[in-house]
C-alpha cells in the first residue's frame, strides 16, 4: 500500500486501517469559510502549476475550485436546509475513483471536504503525472491548514482485500468506474446506516440543428468543431459525458453538407491540437468497424483519418458496445429530436446540444423521463463536473440533516 | 484455375507481373464467392469497401483486420461442411481466433504445405525429430495452432520422433535412439522457435550432440525471444555451434491465413509462396508502400475458401526487401518482420477488470 503524503511512500495496511476507523468521528461542521480558505487555497495552486498550462483538465479543475464558484456552492446549499435542521457531515467518505478520468477524485473529494467529511480516496495503482501533480498540491494545501490527517491518499491493488476494512469503517461511500466495479464494490458492506453511491456505465451523445449548423458563419463553425473536440478527445473519448454519437435534426440534403463541413473542421482542429491515435488503435478501430458493419446495422464506416472513425446509420444506430473510445463517432440524421427518445436507456447521461431553444430541450427532458438522460448542457460542457451528478445531488448527499423541533 | 496454376509455379519462377495477373484474377474470384456466401463480410464489403467490385490491382483487393476472427465466427460454407476449427494460441483468458475450415480448403492448404516444405525438405520425406509432446493434439476437432501445426508438419516426414516428454523436458532417449538411427543421413527437425531454442537446445547445448544432417524448419515468432535477446542470427549462431547445424529455416504464417507459409530464404527474408502475396502498407495514410518502407503487413493468399481470409491486414510491422534477381525475372520479395503494432488499450473506466485480467494494458 502506498500513501501519498505529498510524496509516494510505503505504508502498512493495518495502519491505515486503523486511522480509518478512527476517522468516523473526525468529521467537522459542513460549509465552514476554512473549509471554503483550503479549496480556494488549492484552486491558486492548481492554476499556477506548470500543469495547468499543458494540462486542459488541470486548469478546469483549478477553475472549478475557485472561490467565487465554491462560495455560490455553500450559498446554494445553506439555503436548502431549513429552519429547524442543523447541518452536519457524513463522517468518513470512501472514495473510489475511475481510472480514466484522472482529475474526477478531485471534484469528488473537495465537495466532501466542503461537507465536512474525513476522506479516503483510493487512487488507481498506476497513476498519470496529472494525477500525481493534483494530489501532491491537495496534501501541501492541507498540510497548511493543517487539516492533513483528515484526509488519507491511498493506493493499493483493488484485490488487496483492503476495500472491505475501508467500507465497514465508512460512513459514505463513493464508487466510480462502471457496472463491474460498482458491483465488484459493492459486495463489500458499508456500514448499516452508511450511504452508498454508484456511478456506472455511461453512454452520452450530442445533437446538433441542422439548419442552425448552416446559418453559422466560419469563424462559428470552427468555435464549435473545437468544443466539439474538448468534449470528445479529452480522456481519449472515454469519460462517462463523452459524446459517441451525433444527431442531426433537419432534412436529408442539408443534413450531407452540414456533416461534411463539420467533420472537416474537426479534422482541422484535431491536427492543430496534434492529437495522434497509436496505430494499435486505429487498427482496433477498423476491427470494430468491421464487426459492426458485419452486424448489419449501420449503413457506413469510414476511417477518416487513425484519429476519427464515422459510422452512419438510422435513427436506431447503438453503438453502446462501443467501449475503446479514441475517436470512434456515430452520425444519426433525425427529423425531430424527440425521435431519439424510444432508443433512450438508463444509462445515457448527457446530451450536449448546439442550435435548439430552450422549450425545445424542456419537452425532450419530459418526454425522456421515465427513460434515462441526466443531463443536456451546451456542446463543449460534456465533461464539466456539476455539483449535481448523474441526478444525485452530491453535497447535500455527502451531509445530513439533525432535525431540531421545540 | 488461379491457385493450381500458381501452385505450381514455384516461387521466383513465375514473372512479377503473370503473378500479379493471375494472383490478382484469384483474389477477386474469392471476394465475390465470398460476398456470396457470407452475410457478414458482404454487410462488411458494403459498408466500408463500396460493395466490393473487383479490384484493379492487388491493392485495391478489401482487407480484414485480422482481429477480427477474435470477435467473430466468419464462414462462407454451411455448418455441416466445416470440417474442423482452428483457432489461434492465446495466452489464458485472451480471444483466440476461430477459423472454420472445410475439405476444400484444407485440401489446398496441405497441397501448399507440402510445396513449402518440398523447398526446405526435398522432395522425398525424411526421418523427423519434432521438437514438441505427443500430447499436444490431443482434441483433432478443436485444434490449437501448436497441435496443428505439428500434426501438419508430420506428413512431410517418417519414422516420427518426439523430442521432449508430456512436461517439456527433454527426453534423452528419444533423441538419442533416433540420431542413432537417422542422424548419418539428411532428417527432417520441426519445432515452435521457442520451443527449440528452450527445450532442445538449451538442455543439450552441452552435450556434443551432431546435428549437423538436420534441417530444421521452425516458426512461431521472437516475442519471448527478444525477451532474451535471442534473435535469428544468434539463434542460428547458436544451433551451429552446438549441434553443427547449418540448415535452418525460418517460416512466417498465421492461423488466420492458413497454409500461407513464407520461408525464410536468401538474406534472412522470408518469401510469400507463389499463391500469396504481401502488402505494406503506411501506418497513418493505409496507402500501400514500396520496398524498403517499414509498415504493416497485409497478407494476400488464394487458399482461404471456407472463410473469408484471403486478404487480411496483420498487427504485424515488416519491410519488404528486394533480394536479387530471379528466374522468372524480376527481383525476389522477400519480408522482413520487424515486430508486432503494439496492442494500445485506452483506460476504461474499470480498473477493477484490469486487475482480475492482467493483460489489459489499463491502470
Amino acid at each position: 500500500m502506498i500513501r501519498y503524503a505529498p510524496d509516494p511512500q510505503a505504508c502498512e495496511p493495518e495502519d491505515m486501517i486503523a486511522a480509518a476507523q478512527l476517522l468516523s468521528t473526525r468529521g467537522r461542521a459542513p460549509l465552514e469559510q476554512d473549509l471554503v480558505d483550503i479549496l480556494a487555497a488549492l484552486s491558486r495552486r492548481l492554476l499556477k502549476s506548470r500543469l495547468a498550462r499543458e494540462a486542459p483538465q488541470v486548469a478546469a479543475v483549478g477553475y472549478w475550485l475557485r472561490p467565487a464558484a465554491i462560495g455560490k456552492l455553500v450559498a446554494s446549499e445553506r439555503a436548502k436546509v431549513g429552519e429547524d435542521s442543523v447541518l452536519a457531515p457524513r463522517g468518513l467518505a470512501f472514495h473510489l475513483p475511475p481510472a480514466n478520468v484522472d482529475t474526477l477524485f478531485l471534484y469528488s473529494w473537495s465537495m466532501s471536504l466542503l461537507a465536512g467529511n474525513a476522506n479516503i480516496v483510493r487512487l488507481p495503482s498506476k497513476m498519470g503525472p496529472v494525477a500525481e501533480l493534483v494530489v501532491s498540491e491537495i496534501i501541501s494545501a492541507l498540510a497548511e491548514a493543517g487539516d492533513a490527517d483528515r484526509h488519507l491518499f491511498l493506493a493499493y491493488d483493488h484485490a488487496a482485500g483492503h476495500n472491505r476494512a475501508f467500507s465497514a469503517a465508512a460512513d459514505l461511500r463513493l464508487i466510480w468506474g462502471g457496472d463491474r466495479k460498482v458491483l465488484d464494490v459493492s459486495r463489500d458492506p458499508l456500514r448499516p446506516d452508511g450511504l452508498g453511491l454508484g456511478f456506472p456505465d455511461r453512454y452520452s451523445f450530442g445533437a446538433i440543428k441542422v439548419e442552425w449548423y448552416l446559418a453559422q458563419d466560419d469563424a462559428a463553425r470552427d468555435a464549435l468543431a473545437t468544443r466539439f473536440y474538448n468534449d470528445t478527445y479529452w480522456f481519449d473519448q472515454m469519460g462517462c459525458g463523452s459524446p459517441r454519437l451525433l444527431y442531426w435534426e433537419g432534412a436529408e440534403d442539408g443534413y450531407r453538407r452540414a456533416v461534411s463541413d463539420f467533420l472537416d473542421r474537426l479534422e482541422r482542429v484535431i491536427a492543430a491540437k496534434s492529437y495522434k491515435s497509436e496505430i494499435g488503435t486505429a487498427m482496433s478501430k477498423l476491427t470494430y468497424a468491421s464487426r459492426v458493419a458485419a452486424g448489419g446495422t449501420i449503413d457506413r464506416a469510414v476511417l477518416r483519418s487513425n484519429e476519427l472513425l464515422v459510422v452512419e446509420g438510422g435513427e436506431n444506430l447503438d453503438l453502446r458496445d462501443q467501449s475503446h473510445g479514441g475517436g470512434v463517432l456515430g452520425q444519426v440524421r433525425i427529423s425531430s429530436l424527440l425521435d431519439i427518445v424510444l432508443g433512450l436507456r438508463k444509462g445515457d447521461q448527457t446530451l450536449v446540444h448546439a442550435g435548439f431553444t430552450r422549450e425545445e430541450l424542456v419537452e425532450l427532458a419530459r418526454a425522456a423521463r421515465s427513460r434515462g438522460l441526466y443531463r443536456l448542457v451546451p456542446l463543449g460542457e460534456a465533461l464539466s463536473f456539476e455539483a449535481v451528478w448523474d441526478g444525485i445531488d452530491l453535497l447535500t448527499h455527502m451531509t445530513r440533516r439533525i432535525t431540531v423541533r421545540v | 484455375m488461379s491457385f493450381e496454376l500458381l501452385l505450381e509455379r514455384p516461387a521466383g519462377t513465375i514473372a512479377p507481373e503473370e503473378k500479379e495477373r493471375l494472383l490478382l484474377n484469384g483474389l477477386n474470384e474469392l471476394t465475390a464467392f465470398h460476398k456470396e456466401h457470407s452475410l457478414e463480410y458482404r454487410r462488411i464489403l458494403s459498408a466500408m469497401w463500396g460493395g466490393g467490385e473487383p479490384a484493379a490491382t492487388l491493392a485495391d483487393v478489401p482487407y480484414l483486420p485480422v482481429g477480427l476472427f477474435k470477435e467473430m465466427d466468419l464462414k462462407s460454407v454451411p455448418q455441416d461442411q466445416v470440417k474442423l476449427v482452428l483457432t489461434s494460441s492465446g495466452t489464458t483468458g485472451a480471444r483466440v481466433s476461430r477459423i472454420a475450415v472445410d475439405a476444400e480448403t484444407s485440401a489446398r492448404q496441405q497441397r501448399a504445405l507440402a510445396s513449402t516444405m518440398a523447398q526446405a525438405y526435398g522432395p522425398k520425406r525424411l526421418p523427423m525429430l519434432l521438437v514438441d509432446t505427443a500430447d499436444v493434439f490431443k482434441r483433432p476437432d478443436m485444434m490449437s495452432a501448436r497441435g496443428a501445426g505439428v500434426l501438419g508438419m508430420m506428413r512431410f516426414g517418417r519414422n516420427h520422433a518426439f523430442a521432449l516428454r508430456p512436461d517439456l523436458t527433454v527426453d534423452k532417449e528419444a533423441v538419442a535412439g533416433f540420431l542413432d538411427r537417422f542422424g548419418s543421413e539428411p532428417f527432417a527437425i520441426f519445432g515452435f522457435t521457442f520451443m527449440v531454442w528452450q527445450y532442445l537446445y538449451q538442455p543439450l547445448r552441452n552435450g556434443g550432440r551432431d546435428l549437423s544432417n538436420g534441417i530444421l524448419v521452425h516458426s512461431g515468432g521472437w516475442k519471448k525471444l527478444a525477451e532474451r535477446a535471442v534473435d535469428n542470427d544468434t539463434f542460428r549462431a547458436a544451433l551451429g555451434a552446438a549441434f553443427g547445424m547449418e540448415h535452418i529455416y525460418n517460416f512466417y504464417g498465421m492461423v488466420e491465413q492458413i497454409g500461407s507459409l513464407f520461408l525464410e530464404g536468401p538474406g534472412g527474408l522470408l518469401y510469400p509462396p507463389s499463391f500469396s502475396d504481401v502488402i505494406i502498407r503506411n501506418p497513418t495514410t493505409w496507402q500501400p508502400l514500396p520496398p524498403g518502407k517499414e509498415g504493416v503487413i497485409q497478407v494476400l493468399s488464394l487458399i482461404p475458401r471456407s472463410y473469408p481470409g484471403h486478404s487480411l491486414l496483420t498487427e504485424d510491422l515488416g519491410v519488404v526487401e528486394e533480394a536479387g534477381p530471379t528466374r522468372g525475372g524480376g527481383n525476389a520479395k522477400g519480408l522482413r518482420i520487424l515486430g508486432r503494432v503494439s496492442k494500445a488499450e485506452l483506460r476504461g473506466c474499470s480498473d477493477v477488470f484490469a486487475a482480475a485480467n492482467p493483460e489489459s494494458a489499463s491502470a
